[in-house]
């Protein structure tokens, strides 16, 4: 007889020891191990949550700072180009046209100085001349 | 299937507790076959199984998926054979680290260990090995159980022991040559009449 075939006469029965494989697996699986993971995928939950809401929330303030603020800027100069309209020194030039585009020009005449101004179609002001009569 | 193993482990590292249970239900009767025959004691085999489940759990994120079809189970029988060994060493001082109360209660109440020591004490071809590897080098031993009881090829021996291939080949030779002069010596009586 060779050793391999020793080898293979020696104990190859199965080997079972009364229910230690489940016990072994039952605690093996309540190992804190994987509390790390569920701890982690809370804190990713949270984490995940808490920057949407955040980003959200910039989104919202940068949406709506600059679009008030545009809106105040042109409130004020459409406000401008309307009380300057009214008033009594001022007198509408028509259409012109500045720097290649379209432009409402309005003429204001106070203290002997004339000061033309240029506004764009949404009536933001953007030129100014001072002529000195 | 090396693929599926290797997807396993990866979710085992995701800490998937049915991937590390669907593991440990591949390996667990494997081990705990290879320490019992080493180490001849049911209750013994118990702490080192259960040990090495514990250990392969506690070091899981540090196993990297490197050397090929044999690299999980590889690592698995290097953490079974360090502990066996560390077995060797401390004999009746090796103590089960797994310290759950239930655990270990349930462990002591155990009839079937001794129907299957009883077994083994009647399997005298298991005896007769088992005492002649004892009188070999350490090395030996892990190469003889894992070559010839765990029909590792030479690639996965040297996986598991951290040995280089022909290294394992050469001490695989010198293991055999060894335990046959024993067997001659110590059992030669016993051969005669198998």
């Amino acid at each position: 007889m060779t050793i391999e075939e020793l080898f293979k006469k020696a104990n190859n029965e199965r080997i079972e020891l009364d229910g230690h494989k489940e016990r072994l697996k039952a605690v093996l699986l309540k190992n804190e191990y994987f509390d790390v993971a569920e701890e982690k995928e809370y804190w990713d939950w949270k984490l995940t949550v808490s920057s949407l809401a955040f980003s959200a929330l910039i989104i919202i303030f940068s949406y709506s700072i600059p679009s008030v603020g545009n809106n105040t800027v042109a409130v004020e100069k459409t406000g401008l180009y309307t009380s300057l309209e009214k008033s009594n020194n001022v007198t509408s030039l028509g259409q012109d046209s500045y720097n290649g585009a379209g432009a409402n020009v309005l003429k204001m005449v106070e203290d002997g100085t004339e000061t033309l101004m240029y506004f764009n179609d949404r009536n933001v002001l953007i030129h100014s001349e001072v002529n000195n009569k | 299937m090396d693929t599926d193993i290797e997807a396993l482990v990866q979710r085992a590292q995701n800490k998937d507790r049915e991937a590390f249970g669907e593991l440990f239900d591949l390996y667990y009767d494997k081990v705990l076959k290879y320490v019992f025959r080493r180490v001849l004691s049911a209750e013994y085999a118990k702490d080192i199984t259960s040990n090495t489940f514990l250990k392969v759990l506690k070091n899981l994120d540090q196993f990297e998926w490197r050397n090929g079809p044999f690299s999980f189970s590889g690592w698995i029988f290097k953490i079974a054979t360090n502990e066996v060994n560390q077995y060797f060493r401390k004999q009746n001082r090796y103590k089960l680290i797994i310290d759950d109360p239930d655990f270990k209660e349930l462990g002591d109440n155990n009839k079937e260990a001794e129907e299957i020591e009883r077994k083994i004490d009647n399997d005298k071809h298991l005896l007769i090995l088992n005492k002649a590897i004892k009188q070999l080098k350490p090395i030996y031993q892990d190469i003889l159980h894992l070559k010839y009881f765990e029909e590792m090829s030479y690639e996965e021996i040297s996986q598991v022991l951290n040995k280089n291939e022909s290294t394992v080949r050469v001490y695989s030779k010198r293991a055999k040559e060894e335990l046959r002069i024993i067997l001659e010596a110590d059992a030669s009586k016993f051969l005669e009449n198998i």
